[in-house]
């Protein structure tokens, strides 16, 4: 009897949660409220606005160690067909995020256009929280068997930012002057229609396209056997997945945006 | 020079020496939970690895990175892009 009533009075409403912020913390282990309500918030905001459909591989960089960023928030298992990171060379990982050394580091999303990507539909993300120029790519792939083709984000190069989202053998990149912060999205919707997005700025273009047989590398550029152009600038969220619109990569912006503001971790 | 001779903000500057024997030892293996090291040749064909995987290693079969002679990091320049 005493333990009916101790059991009753210890109950307490337990707070409800989405199906993939439920997993994605049973995976990690997480238990900080504020990092669970700020992925939850997010989770509902691409599904209302219909964007978790074109999410397939979605890095959220929570928990501050290896073992928390790895996992792909919408398949949290840990496996390489679930598009589960695995971190070579030097990352340091903290609260804000993985930030790679510029020397030999880099992850594998195991995410291969040629596989993974829809014909004509495609897109890569990079929130960035360090300001440096450099001639460096922050993820994607790079192709010689299929033709010269690209996929990837090199976020200031050089202080131009290329935004080539399953770009074929020539397609020009979509290209802007900016400096290295903020949240950057490249998309394609089309055999032709490209655009890139450094947080609410599109500049819109027209370019080829082709889907690379090499996996997208996050912090350098995998160029078949060889890895390259490590970057450095660090990476407190990322994705990849189908084709945005314009419109979509909007909210999107705004859902992202309001994802590292509630971290306390925007730029 | 050992990783105890440098600062933070030296990281980027330095990589740790290794013999080929070294390099093989410990390519592709743990340096800390699910981190892997990363061994690159530089521009002098010397294998190194950087500052981070030394300094975060714990997997107690590769702590001698940490005792790794330092040397300034001379990169191979990155293929051009067409």
């Amino acid at each position: 009897m005493y333990y009916g009533i101790i059991s009753s009075m210890s109950k307490t409403v337990a707070a409800s949660y989405t199906a993939r912020t439920t997993a994605f913390i049973a995976a990690t282990g997480i238990t900080d409220t504020t990092i669970i309500n700020a992925l939850n918030t997010m989770d509902l905001s691409l599904i209302s606005n219909g964007l978790d459909t074109k999410m397939k591989a979605l890095y959220p960089f929570v928990g501050g160690t290896a073992s928390t960023h790895k996992y792909n928030f919408m398949d949290a298992r840990d496996l390489d067909a679930a598009f589960r990171l695995s971190f070579n060379g030097g990352w340091t990982h903290s609260s804000t995020g993985a930030k790679p050394n510029g020397t030999n580091a880099w992850a594998d999303t195991f995410f291969t256009p040629l596989i993974n990507n829809i014909v004509n539909s495609s897109h890569l993300s990079y929130y960035s929280r360090t300001l440096v120029s450099e001639t460096k790519i922050d993820m994607g792939c790079y192709g010689v068997i299929y033709g010269l083709d690209y996929n990837q984000i090199a976020i200031s190069f050089g202080g131009t930012t290329y935004c080539n989202p399953n770009n074929g053998a020539g397609g020009a990149a979509v290209s802007f002057a900016s400096n290295s912060q903020g949240f950057f999205v490249a998309s394609r919707t089309s055999a032709t229609n490209v655009f890139g997005q450094r947080n609410s700025t599109q500049i819109t273009g027209t370019s080829a396209t082709e889907r690379n047989q090499n996996s997208i590398y996050l912090g350098a550029l995998h160029q078949g056997l060889a890895t390259t152009y490590f970057a450095s600038k660090e990476c407190a969220f990322s994705s990849i997945g189908d084709g945005l619109s314009t419109s979509e990569a909007l909210v999107f912006n705004t859902a992202i945006q309001n994802f590292n503001t509630s971290l306390s971790r925007n730029v | 020079m050992k990783l105890t001779d440098i600062t933070q903000a030296q990281w980027t500057t330095y990589v740790g020496l290794l013999t080929q024997e070294q390099m093989y030892s410990i390519v592709g293996k743990e340096y800390t939970t699910d981190s892997y090291f990363n061994p690159l040749q530089d521009l002098n064909d010397n294998w190194i690895i950087s500052v981070e995987e030394m300094e975060f290693c714990t997997n107690i079969d590769y702590l001698w990175v940490k005792d790794l002679p330092l040397i300034i990091y001379e990169p191979i320049p990155a293929p051009p892009l067409s």
